[in-house]
């Protein structure tokens, strides 16, 4: 079976925030990440044709072009994170509260960018998509416990480092 | 494990983008709806019939029946079941009658005149004819119908293992005889055209499975299937006579078939 138009709404609302926020959580905030978003759906709804449920989760096919999409980003850009385009875009004019919410990110962001590239992009999956860890092995080839290790090490060094800025 | 630290930068994408996504998809979509729609009324239609019209011929080919035609007034049909199978087509040795007349006998009976073999192959003896009964027979194709059966001799031997059949393709219709033709469903793939002195003959192999059709008569079930070890059979017209030798023996090879047609006096 294919996705029908009909199911394309539906799957737009629900993805759209998902797809989004792995893009925030691989490349910032800003434009860029809603630039990648964008190209990762007119993508899926071009090669829609082509998706087969009996394949697997439309979630899964769908982040199998956002992945797509993120390499050859990364291929062209060879940057992973532009973190000072993501302290660029916090406007000054914004309430504290969120004044010190992106800075907060802006910091997540830099904790991540010590990560090697495989850890990233599975914090991403994880906590930027909320995918969990059997959807993350299908999309990176892992195996289910591998991706559970992976991700166990990289929050501990995470959790580390942000304690430590916290403490500071 | 707490990850609190991580989740909780998520965040919606901004309205604004996402529905200028959303209507530029939409777009989209109107103008694949438009291509696929110029595709099926042009290139697509056009192929869809061209593959059915395919599709048809095929079936056509493979599933209809194959005439082959003998002469003007005599044909033969290839099918690949047995529906279609008339009274006419039964082996011979269903009209086996005891007892069974000399030829002259059925020579006066049978009301037509009809040639006979001078030679068979040795191994075989006349036995004597039958003349089915038209009027009091449940078993009679329409045509006036002589039999001449021969026996193998010994002690395993089976009525009507070589037999030679006279149809007088005059049609009694009330009381009068129309020229009619005559013709045989037989199996698929089963024919040969041949000569007998020069006239246009059928060979045919096989025969149909008579057990299954007789559990089924008077309407034949159209499952029964053709064999091609059943018999051999010789079929060709001379004037308003049709003749068919018929042999179950596998002795008996079509060169024998057609020897005994062209001695036919």
């Amino acid at each position: 079976m294919q996705a029908s138009e009909n199911d394309w709404d539906a799957i737009y609302a629900e993805q759209l925030p998902r797809v989004y926020n792995f893009f925030r959580y691989r490349v910032g905030d800003g434009p860029l990440a809603e630039d990648l978003t964008a190209v990762t759906f007119e993508k899926a709804w071009r090669s829609r044709i082509r998706y087969r449920r009996y394949l697997g989760a439309f979630s899964t096919w769908l982040f199998s072009i956002a992945r797509n999409v993120a390499t050859d980003h990364f291929r062209k850009n060879h940057k992973e994170l532009p973190l000072d385009n993501a302290r660029f875009h916090s406007d000054p004019t914004l309430v504290e509260e969120t004044v010190q919410r992106r800075h907060d990110f802006a910091h997540l962001l830099k904790l991540l960018s010590q990560l090697s590239a495989r850890e990233r992009e599975l914090i991403a999956y994880k906590y930027g998509a909320g995918l969990n860890n059997r959807a993350i092995a299908r999309l990176t080839h892992l195996g289910e416990s591998n991706v559970g290790t992976i991700l166990n090490r990289s929050v501990n060094k995470l959790r580390a480092a942000w304690e430590d800025e916290d403490e500071r | 494990m707490n990850d609190e630290f991580l989740t909780q930068f998520r965040e919606p994408p901004r309205p604004a983008f996402a529905h200028a996504l959303y209507e530029r998809i939409s777009q989209e979509k109107v103008s694949l709806r438009a291509q696929l729609a110029g595709h099926l009324t042009l290139r697509n239609a056009l192929a869809g019939l061209v593959a059915l019209i395919l599709v048809a011929a095929c079936v056509y080919v493979l599933a209809a029946p194959k005439w082959v035609e003998v002469d003007n007034r005599l044909w033969v049909q290839e099918r690949s079941s047995g529906y279609g199978t008339s009274i006419s087509d039964l082996p011979p040795f269903y009209f086996y009658a005891s007892p069974l007349l000399s030829i002259e006998e059925a020579k006066t009976q049978s009301g037509f005149e009809f040639k006979v073999p001078t030679w068979v192959y040795p191994i075989f003896d006349l036995k004597g004819a039958s003349v089915p009964d038209m009027w009091n027979s449940e078993l009679t194709s329409g045509y006036p119908q002589i039999n001449l059966f021969w026996e193998r001799g010994g002690i395993l031997h089976t009525p009507g293992e070589l037999a030679f059949q006279a149809f007088y393709t005059k049609m009694l219709i009330l009381d009068k005889y129309y020229p009619a033709s005559f013709g045989m469903v037989v199996g698929r793939g089963s024919t040969k055209m041949v000569e007998v002195n020069s006239m246009p003959a059928v060979l045919i192999r096989g025969d149909w499975d008579y057990n299954k059709i007789f559990e089924t008569l008077p309407s034949p079930d159209n499952g029964y299937e053709w064999d091609k070890q059943a018999a051999l059979q010789l079929l060709w017209r001379e004037g308003d006579v049709v003749y068919r030798i018929y042999a179950i023996d596998s002795l008996v090879d079509a060169n024998d078939l057609i020897r005994m047609a062209e001695s036919a006096r």
